[in-house]
């Protein structure tokens, strides 16, 4: 009898440490279940962890680009050509050079550049937003971010139209050069390099090493 | 990443840029153009339905500037006349000026020499991949025009706005987004 009763107390303390083990290894099994599409994730984050941040890239600033083109297209364009008309004619008139404009066009009896929807410089103002939209800082610095460096774009684009008028005006022969091979290689680079400007303003500055005292 | 690390890398990536981007061109334009040639016979086709070739521009003043012209065959007349279409594009602009963009970023960048050639190595085959798929895109998009594929007025209006995103694409983001990967995905565990 006593041997029958130890023997079921015996099993009966199996049985309790087996379900306990059973109910820890479900709780891990649980804690570290993952559900296919993130595991998938998981996986491409550790093979290729700049592969995501480059696509995510390309994608924000393609969808910015889109929105621009599509939504925008036409009262940005009216005002982007409209105010670098208006300070690059201002920029003309004060190096000397006298010129009119009309609409989005800067004549004189000399040249004349008309500012299309191409040469608005959407394009780097789109680069730019996207790179700052994918810097991790405050909501508050990324608004003044994209404020600044807009406007800052759009300096650079109207000195690139004052620059081409002058260029026609006085040297026609070099204006393709300048018009379809310069200026177009240096726009975007500007939009990168306006970006780098912005970010060492903004990044905290490096902590300073104390000296080790022994 | 500090201050100091970008204005350093700000000032190599100007001259790298300005080296590549407009000195090399006038230096290459002959070898260059042969490699254009080159390149543009996988754009041509000879088919009892479609013919297409590949020209660089006579002009010595624009020696790099490439057309490549699409005729419908079907629609040809006896004497050989009828409609056909232009695709003219700079070469330069559309081959060399992003891999020189790309090129740029990764010499400026503070990586080993050996690892900065190894990404322009993987990253030059990318970008010629991907001007050569825009041209094939446009090639596409043109041949809707005399009647070698259909396009309705629908399907037009975004064929439009893709043909645009493609080239900023191509052009503007895709060598930055290449950098991208490289520099986030350099030091970091595996």
């Amino acid at each position: 009898m006593s041997k029958s009763s130890s023997k079921k107390r015996k099993r009966e303390r199996a049985r309790a440490r087996c379900s306990q083990r059973t109910v820890k290894v479900t709780k891990i099994a649980k804690a570290n279940y993952r559900a296919p599409r993130e595991k998938v994730i998981l996986w491409w984050r550790q093979k290729f962890p700049g592969i995501l941040v480059g696509l995510k890239f390309m994608g924000l600033s393609a969808v910015i680009y889109a929105v621009f083109s599509l939504i925008f297209h036409n009262a940005l364009q009216d005002c982007l050509s409209g105010l670098i008309v208006m300070t690059g004619n201002s920029l003309i008139h004060v190096l000397g050079d006298n010129s009119l404009r009309d609409g989005t066009t800067i004549f004189s009896y000399r040249f004349a550049v008309n500012v299309a929807a191409e040469c608005t410089g959407a394009e780097t103002l789109c680069i730019f937003m996207a790179a700052v939209l994918m810097t991790p800082v405050t909501r508050r610095k990324r608004m003044v971010g994209i404020l600044l460096g807009a406007l800052t774009l759009i300096a650079i684009n109207t000195l690139r139209v004052t620059c081409l008028y002058l260029t026609g005006a006085h040297y026609p022969s070099l204006f393709p050069l300048l018009h379809e091979k310069i200026w177009p290689i240096v726009m975007t680079p500007m939009a990168f390099l306006v970006f780098l400007g912005w970010l060492m303003t903004t990044l905290p500055a490096p902590p300073e090493r104390v000296p080790y005292q022994a | 990443m500090t201050p100091e690390l970008i204005r350093k890398f700000a000032l190599r990536y100007v001259l790298y840029i300005l080296l590549l981007s407009i000195l090399s061109p006038l230096l290459f334009t002959v070898f260059f153009a042969k490699g254009i040639s080159v390149m543009g016979r996988l754009f041509e086709t000879n088919t009892p339905a479609i013919t297409r070739s590949f020209e660089l521009s006579k002009e010595s003043a624009h020696p790099l500037n490439a057309r490549i012209t699409i005729i419908n065959s079907s629609l040809l007349n006896p004497d050989g006349s009828g409609p056909e279409r232009h695709l003219d594009f700079d070469a330069l602009g559309v081959f060399w000026s992003p891999c020189a963009f790309m090129m740029s970023l990764f010499l400026a960048s503070p990586f080993p020499w050996k690892r900065r050639f190894l990404y322009i190595l993987v990253g030059i085959p990318l970008m010629l991949c991907a001007s050569y798929l825009q041209v094939r895109f446009l090639i596409w998009d043109e041949s809707s025009y005399i009647g070698l594929v259909w396009i309705s007025p629908e399907w037009r209006e975004l064929v439009t706005v893709l043909r645009g995103i493609s080239n900023y694409t191509v052009d503007c983001t895709l060598g930055i987004s290449i950098w991208l990967s490289a520099i986030r995905g350099y030091g970091q565990p595996s």
